[in-house]
């Protein structure tokens, strides 16, 4: 388990060390998130009312299109010079090693949140009637089933000839679920409707988590194999 | 020294498709054997590695390490083996030290740190350990690849085409590099297209030809011309097979 967990976390710590020297993936991806954002602004000529009901599926949806950004690279740095085989090489277990890429993938996605939703908030004029922390684990969660999704089908269209285009084939209707969580979730924050709904969205987004992070750690094997 | 491991490989047979790349694949090392496997391109010497590491599952047959079944023995077995191939298996964006710290920590040995500064010394790296391995030339990156590949100090050690694209001063040191690896007693197993890059330091040979073995011998006791000739018979007879049949 400690062993386990050891790997895990150099996986970890190899995957963020490559991507903060790699500037152009966090920053293109940034950057693209963040005009996604800005487009629906000014789409349409919207009123007040118009941005509250549009910002928090505009996030999501920013979000959504910046991660499969990034997600196509994330596998790369595995495939150039058959890296992935030295790791396979090692006793780790393969389901570990979804662990460790997942958790990468979920700290860096964190970092694109981090930027995007000030952006969205701002822009959209949302408030969440204090209910930061909540609005934050919402984030948090909705991030981290996604970077389990986005790990997945990454490693599936890395190892295809037509990868860059299937990924957001393979990962946006799947996502489906958990960009509703994560719209619904924040639209009753910023409407300050009644928590119970909240914690509805919240839950189906846990739900997703464990359920996708389990599938996706077990069937993480048969992908990378040969 | 680290001595070597007993290999018997039985009736191997790898399916892509309905393609056979490897057919009935048989031979046994004895402990600190060196195997040298010749064949030409797409010959099926890279599966036949790869399925003995563990990368690849086989569609039929048996391979054994010290007598237990290798297929199904657990990951920790993994640590006696150590594969060397064209392709580094490096990270370019991170430097010599942290590679191997990384898969010295991926290897669970007790001190990551101790053990890569140790691999980078052996193949005389130990200068360039705060180079990115993307910035290394290739002699350098194969240099680092045996270090890596080495790190876990495994008894059976798998080499495909490691010579490729290596510069003559490259190839004579990885020739010496592989010289020392095997007076450490470990079983090596070397593929490669180039008759002239098998080592002669290696007790026997294996020719395979379109996924089968054409040819066997004892390296040493085999004369150049002699081992050429047979390559070169096995390979015209699985041509002329393979027009017969097309």
């Amino acid at each position: 388990m400690r062993e386990g967990l050891r790997s895990a976390w150099a996986i970890v710590a190899k995957d963020l060390r490559l991507e903060i020297r790699r500037v152009e993936s966090l920053g293109t991806m940034t950057v693209f998130g963040v005009l996604v954002v800005v487009i629906f602004v000014f789409a349409g000529d919207p009123s007040p009312a118009d941005l509250a009901r549009l910002g928090p599926g505009a996030l999501w949806v920013a979000f959504l299109f910046a991660g499969a950004l990034g997600f196509g690279r994330w596998f790369a740095q595995e495939e150039r010079n058959a890296a992935l085989h030295g790791m396979l090489l090692t006793p780790v277990d393969r389901g570990v090693m979804f662990l460790g890429k997942w958790a990468g993938a979920s700290a860096f996605l964190l970092g694109l949140v981090a930027v995007l939703a000030p952006v969205a908030l701002t822009l959209y004029r949302l408030d969440p009637h204090g209910a930061w922390a909540e609005l934050a684990l919402l984030f948090a969660v909705v991030t981290v089933g996604y970077a389990a999704l986005g790990t997945f089908f990454a490693a599936v269209a890395a190892r295809t000839t037509a990868g860059e285009l299937l990924l957001p084939v393979l990962l946006f209707p799947l996502a489906v679920p958990l960009v509703l969580a994560g719209a619904e979730g924040g639209q009753v924050l910023f409407e300050g409707g009644a928590m119970a709904e909240y914690w509805d969205w919240l839950s189906l987004a846990v739900a997703f988590d464990v359920i996708f992070g389990t599938v996706c750690a077990m069937g993480f094997e048969y992908v990378i194999e040969d | 020294m680290t001595g070597g491991v007993r290999l018997e490989v039985e009736g191997l047979t790898r399916y892509f498709g309905a393609h056979p790349a490897l057919e009935d694949v048989a031979f046994v090392l004895e402990p600190g054997e060196f195997l040298v496997v010749l064949g030409p391109n797409g010959a099926g010497k890279t599966t036949l590695i790869k399925t003995i590491a563990r990368l690849l599952r086989p569609s039929a047959g048996a391979i054994r390490l010290d007598g237990g079944d290798w297929l199904s023995a657990s990951s920790e077995g993994q640590l006696e083996v150590g594969m060397l191939s064209h392709a580094t298996y490096l990270y370019d964006g991170l430097t010599a030290i942290e590679n191997l710290r990384f898969y010295a920590t991926l290897y669970g040995l007790p001190d990551s740190e101790g053990s890569a500064r140790e691999a980078l010394r052996t193949v005389g790296l130990e200068d360039l350990a705060e180079k990115r391995a993307g910035a290394m030339s290739r002699g350098q990156a194969q240099r680092l690849s045996i270090a890596r590949a080495v790190l876990h100090e495994p008894r059976l050690l798998l080499l495909d085409e490691p010579y490729a694209g290596l510069d003559p001063h490259a190839s004579r040191r990885l020739g010496q590099a592989l010289e020392r690896l095997h007076g450490e007693g470990r079983t090596i197993v070397l593929t490669t297209h180039d008759l002239d890059r098998a080592p002669r330091g290696a007790d026997r040979y294996l020719v395979l030809v379109e996924g089968r073995v054409r040819a066997t011998g004892s390296r040493g006791e085999t004369p150049e011309l002699e081992l050429r000739a047979a390559y070169e018979r096995a390979v015209a007879r699985a041509e002329a097979w393979a027009s017969g049949r097309g």
